[in-house]
């Protein structure tokens, strides 16, 4: 059994849907992560969570307990607000503190808890300054800090780290999996930026209109992309639309009225109406010499229409048979010029068989 | 949503009936037909509508009114609009204090105020009582006119008067053409607000009577004072409906959420 | 150049302002340290020792604080109320709270003369009820002038509240609730305490205007006389200027200690750093 399960969630203002029968499971010690584009529903759904809002159907299991009427302030779990929601009239510790005296402790357990936390966050020494006076990666260890020390069921993160500058933000998400880990706190986060979703979570679900199309380990969603949207989403720029799908053990070929393409098949097969093929950029290869080496299967000839240099390499827009690909070669080459004639290389196992 | 508590909920509710139902009793008490103040009335009439009209004081005084709330308006926007903009406009010594200088006719007690007023202006400075009443309610307007337009001059960005000037046009026609039709909507909302205070005044215009001269506030506590009859009511509803469609247009003009940010 | 320029711009407001309203005002007061050309404060020693006078001032404090109190009492969950809640409703009720601000303080004085008189409606409804049998005495007692001014003066303090309250992110009152604080326990921790200075800021605004008011207390207090209207009666009914002097220069001393007062201690309670 779960820890947490959303079975058949769905969340609505009046004629306007944000989830709809949303079904998502934690398991105790995991961190997973919401991913997905603004209005995708990943807020809703960790504030659902949180309690902040109610489900107008579906059922929200926790423990094996209903937790769907649970009112806020008995689930017992911390939330990390995107800006940070500290209690500007208390000093540090008292903001810390303020969950613990809600619940009746004694004044040294909670001067012990608190310093020991904010150790944990590296922040002793603050306890008597106010918020206002902290810079912001310190104000976002304390909102931490805060939700950590009252030791919660369940640690929910609210894009937490899109108020910071990039570099502080990849040593906050470090510290902010050390922690997880350390605690073995089970935790769920919520942001619009695929690299910090892929280098904390244990799972990452991506949402699209109030659902999950996807949810998986980091690496398997970004080798193996299930659908359409996610491919998208996470870096896949060339989509092929194919007539036929044949299935020869674990090698697919694909027809399209412009030759035919091998693949891989990638793990749990898409159905006989899957006829979409999803390719990164850096991963066609480009080929100006066309003999008959360069022609055949998972080949593709084409004209350069467009090239734009990005620094690390140039991207060219080609313009083949079957419409429009993004392919980026490295910038070390000599660039070629526009209106060249060329052939694309589709490798079999980079080609990832989508929904 | 969130479902909203609704102890709170009907403290509220009790809360706009006590400050409207008094309102409301108003209404319906002019349009009874008894001689005195009676609620619910035996029957209705609008008798007491027309006793306004041939009642002495009431037409003469609403006139005086009229006139010096708008020429006491003109004469503080025209000392106002500047004012506003100098605060808005630089940073010089001094800006905080004389920030709070032009808002502290409203701290001033308006009674005192008055009496000052009839003291030095009129008996002092040997000004006509119907100059000193164009004075009193000049002062007690401006804060009005400063506070709004220079609220409104807040969200103006001046660097396109600097643009309209840097393609030629001369400061006062930047001021009239750029400036002042963006402010409009804060110029009519300041204007109108200062006309209701004007208007509604009791406390400068007490000590500015005289021969001939008196505004219509004083003539109803006048009234109010020595009848009890529904004659007031009647001008209160006409006045409720003058403060409602000029809350109507501030309202088309600015938005309600104006009055809780300032 | 830029300098010279501003105050071009203030000067007119600023002659005007100081002619008719400041030297006017200072004439007034220093008039009454004048007794013969000579400096003397023997008009204050006498008035303080008039009991009568006393007994109007401390009337004027009593009634004004109880205003004072009762309309943040009444007004703190009312706007909270109306902060918390969204959409039309909250525009109507902004509404209904903006509209009597600008009526008449004639009209809604008026309004409780008709409400509480001796023939007015709260005692002819309690009589039919048969909860009392003769009339209640409540017009021109301190109490009509209490709901009176209370009437005045609550729309000011919902709307200054709101204003406030509108400002404090729902996100502090989520994580308090999420730290385990339960709606009220949430209100009285975080939301009150950030309050607190606009909260002074309202309250001197409605007790300065209490203990100024004329227009209530002349149509609602009776006999029961407050300093405003016992200025305006030595000025214009007993020609008495130099005491009507005196009791405006307290006036303007007491509302200005009181202004003082308040804002030492919203500065000293001012939250630290920013409501986000």
């Amino acid at each position: 059994m779960s820890l947490l399960s959303l079975n058949h969630v769905s969340v609505g203002y009046g004629q306007n849907t944000i989830l709809k029968d949303l079904n998502l499971n934690v398991e105790k010690g995991e961190l997973v992560s919401l991913l997905g584009p603004s209005g995708c529903g990943k807020t809703t759904t960790l504030r659902l969570i949180a309690g902040f809002l109610q489900a107008k159907t579906g059922q929200f299991l926790f423990n094996n307990k209903n937790y769907t009427r649970v009112p806020i302030n008995k689930r017992h779990f911390g939330f990390v607000f995107q800006n940070y929601a500290l209690f500007p009239h208390l000093t540090i510790f008292d903001n810390v503190a303020f969950g613990l005296r809600l619940r009746k402790m004694d004044k040294k357990t909670i001067e012990k808890k608190v310093r020991d936390i904010l150790q944990i966050v590296n922040l002793n020494g603050f306890e008597k300054r106010f918020p206002a006076e902290l810079s912001g990666g310190q104000r976002q260890r304390v909102a931490i800090a805060r939700a950590l020390v009252i030791e919660p069921d369940l640690l929910l993160f609210d894009e937490p780290l899109s108020n910071l500058d990039a570099n502080l933000r990849i040593a906050m998400r470090e510290e902010i999996r050390r922690i997880q880990q350390e605690l073995g706190i089970t935790a769920i986060y919520v942001s619009h930026d695929q690299e910090e979703c892929f280098s904390i979570s244990d799972k990452v679900a991506i949402l699209n209109h109030g659902m999950i199309e996807q949810i998986d380990q980091p690496k398997a969603i970004y080798q193996y992309p299930k659908t359409e949207f996610v491919a998208q989403f996470i870096g896949f720029k060339n989509f092929i639309t194919c007539t036929k799908r044949d299935i020869h053990g674990n090698e697919a070929v694909f027809s399209t009225t412009h030759g035919k393409f091998r693949t891989k098949m990638s793990p749990g097969t898409k159905s006989e109406t899957s006829l979409k093929l999803a390719i990164r950029p850096e991963d066609i290869e480009l080929y100006t010499d066309i003999h008959s080496d360069t022609t055949g299967e998972n080949f593709l000839t084409g004209q350069i229409q467009l090239s734009t240099f990005l620094g690390k390499s140039y991207q060219y827009k080609v313009l083949t048979p079957l419409g429009v690909f993004h392919v980026n070669c490295s910038s070390e080459t000599q660039p070629l010029a526009v209106g060249t004639t060329i052939n694309l290389f589709f490798p079999m196992d980079k080609l990832v068989n989508v929904d | 949503m969130k479902q909203s508590n609704p102890v709170l909920a009907i403290f509220t509710i009790l809360t706009f009936i006590f400050l409207l139902g008094p309102l409301a009793i108003i209404m319906v008490t002019s349009f009874g037909a008894d001689s005195y103040l009676s609620f619910p009335p035996k029957s209705l009439s609008l008798h007491w509508y027309q006793h306004i009209f041939e009642t002495e004081g009431f037409l003469s005084t609403f006139k005086t009114s009229i006139i010096v709330s708008i020429a006491g308006n003109l004469i503080a926007l025209l000392i106002g609009l500047p004012a506003a903009y100098g605060l808005s406009r630089y940073q010089f010594w001094g800006k905080k204090f004389l920030n709070s200088f032009f808002i502290s006719p409203l701290l001033i007690p308006g009674i005192v105020l008055g009496f000052a007023l009839l003291k030095y202006v009129i008996v002092n400075y040997q000004f006509s009582i119907y100059t000193g009443l164009l004075i009193g309610h000049s002062i007690i307007m401006l804060p009005f006119i400063i506070r709004v337009i220079a609220s409104s001059l807040a969200n103006f960005d001046f660097s396109i008067e600097e643009a309209a000037i840097s393609l030629g046009a001369s400061r006062l026609a930047t001021f009239f053409k750029i400036v002042l039709p963006n402010i409009r909507s804060g110029l009519i909302a300041a204007i109108v607000l200062a006309f209701l205070e004007s208007f509604n005044n009791v406390d400068i215009s007490i000590f500015m009577t005289g021969p001939g001269v008196s505004t219509l506030p004083i003539q109803m506590l006048q009234y109010v004072q020595n009848y009890f009859d529904p004659t007031i009511a009647a001008i209160s509803v006409l006045m409720m409906l003058l403060t409602a469609a000029l809350m109507y247009f501030i309202e088309r003009l600015l938005g309600l959420s104006y009055f809780t940010k300032n | 150049m830029k300098k010279n320029k501003a105050y071009l711009f203030l000067l007119p407001g600023l002659v005007f302002l100081l002619l008719f309203m400041i030297v006017p005002i200072i004439l007034t007061i220093s008039s009454t340290f004048k007794d013969q050309g000579q400096i003397s404060f023997n008009g204050y020693i006498e008035f303080f020792k008039n009991k009568y006078f006393i007994q109007v001032l401390m009337n004027t404090l009593k009634v004004s604080l109880m205003t004072t109190l009762l309309c943040i009492v009444i007004s703190l969950p009312v706007s909270y109320y109306i902060s918390r809640i969204h959409g039309r409703m909250k525009s109507v009720l902004i509404a209904l709270s903006v509209f009597p601000l600008l009526t008449s303080a004639i009209v809604r004085s008026f309004s409780w003369m008709i409400i509480l008189g001796k023939n007015g409606l709260l005692n002819e409804i309690l009589m039919n009820m048969h909860v009392i049998r003769e009339p209640l005495n409540v017009l021109y007692t301190p109490t009509s002038m209490i709901i009176g001014l209370v009437h005045l003066f609550l729309p000011l303090m919902i709307i200054s509240l709101v204003g406030v309250m509108e400002n404090i992110s729902d996100d502090l009152v989520q994580a308090a609730e999420s730290l385990g604080a339960s709606r009220f326990v949430a209100f009285r921790k975080i939301i009150f305490p950030l309050c607190v200075p606009g909260l002074i800021v309202g309250s001197i605004l409605v007790f300065v205007g209490s203990l100024t008011a004329y227009t209530t207390p002349a149509l609602l207090g009776g006999k029961q006389q407050v300093i405003s209207v016992y200025l305006y009666q030595n000025a214009m009914t007993l020609n008495d200027w130099h005491a009507a002097s005196i009791v405006a220069t307290i006036m303007v001393a007491v509302t200005f200690v009181i202004v003082g007062l308040m804002n030492l201690t919203a500065s000293k309670l001012n939250p630290r750093g920013e409501n986000s």
